[in-house]
């Protein structure tokens, strides 16, 4: 699959890049970032022109983004009809109030793989989407131009810079499922010393 | 609470063990990539021009090939024995598929010996960029 887009980015140029990254936005699973820093080495080569790229792509994954925002945000009734009752769900609502922006910001660039799920849940939490568009939008421009930038600066070694980040990604995933579980048990563990 | 909800308890163990597991796999992944990365530092920007044939993709086609190791189209095609027209879009492993079937990654060693026998010229630092192929 990467390698088929590679090609027809070659081929094509920034109008399919922006293409694929509106695609990757809703949900489809592409490999956004690795054609994001292969993007940087193509416009090293002068194959991409950034000026018309790197705007390109970024209002595209931004319409992409605020459609998966809007998914959410239309499936609000339904999912309040399943689970507005639940305290959790209460929970989870206040949790995203509060803690929203740095997960919308670092999960377009740090850890991508939960950025769907965040752009859903901002919808159905109702979280405003003025902040979502300029958190996201702060987010996707490090990502556009950070990681760009660093294909750009590794020329035609990009393939390793992806796959630096592709697994810093990945370690930064585990720490969070890791931190969340432990945190989770600490909490039990002081609800339980108290009730003694 | 999470004694009472032992469905909850297995999510909490459940997510922990994951954390666990992804710390481990994309760990040992990521010490792998870094021990690579050290050894290629940008020092600068890299070169427009490249000269390791090792880089080369099957992914790429014949012009960005050209474009990338500086060395003329016709003389990569030449080199493969197929006509231009009908393959500037055609990465390597489609010339592969179509012209030599019968030998996987034929056209990908043709390519990486044809460039090492043309290397670009050298090009002086600030030269400006070659016209687009």
């Amino acid at each position: 699959m990467s390698d088929f887009l590679l090609t027809q980015i070659i081929n094509y140029g920034a109008p399919l890049l922006g293409v694929i990254l509106l695609i990757g936005g809703l949900g489809a699973p592409l490999p956004c970032t690795l054609l994001v820093i292969a993007a940087g080495a193509f416009v090293h080569q002068g194959v991409l022109d950034w000026r018309i790229t790197a705007p390109l792509s970024l209002v595209c994954v931004l319409l992409g983004d605020s459609l998966s925002y809007a998914l959410g945000f239309y499936a609000h009734q339904k999912v309040l009809a399943h689970f507005g009752a639940l305290p959790q769900w209460v929970q989870a609502e206040e949790a995203f109030q509060k803690w929203g922006a740095l997960s919308i910001f670092s999960s377009r660039f740090l850890v991508t793989a939960i950025a769907l799920p965040v752009n859903l849940i901002s919808g159905t939490t109702r979280y405003p989407f003025q902040k979502f568009f300029l958190y996201d939008l702060l987010g996707e421009t490090v990502w556009i131009f950070g990681y760009g930038g660093l294909g750009y600066a590794f020329g035609s070694q990009w393939e390793i810079v992806n796959e630096f980040l592709s697994n810093f990604g990945g370690v930064l995933l585990g720490l969070f499922c890791f931190g969340w579980g432990i945190k989770q048990a600490w909490n039990w563990k002081t609800k339980n010393a108290r009730s003694i | 609470m999470l004694e009472k909800n032992p469905k909850r308890r297995f999510i909490i163990l459940g997510l922990t063990f994951f954390g666990c597991l992804l710390i481990l796999f994309f760990g040992t992944r990521l010490f792998h990539a870094y021990q690579k990365f050290n050894g290629h530092g940008p020092h600068g920007f890299a070169p427009k021009l490249e000269t390791d044939v090792e880089q080369v993709r099957g992914w790429m086609t014949i012009p960005f090939i050209s474009r990338m190791y500086g060395v003329p189209e016709p003389i990569l095609y030449k080199a493969l024995g197929i006509p231009e027209e009908g393959n500037h879009k055609k990465s390597l492993e489609d010339l592969d598929g179509e012209y030599f079937p019968e030998a996987a990654g034929t056209a990908l060693q043709i390519v990486k010996a044809t460039l090492l026998a043309h290397p670009a010229p050298p090009t002086p630092p600030n030269a400006p960029d070659a016209p687009l192929p």
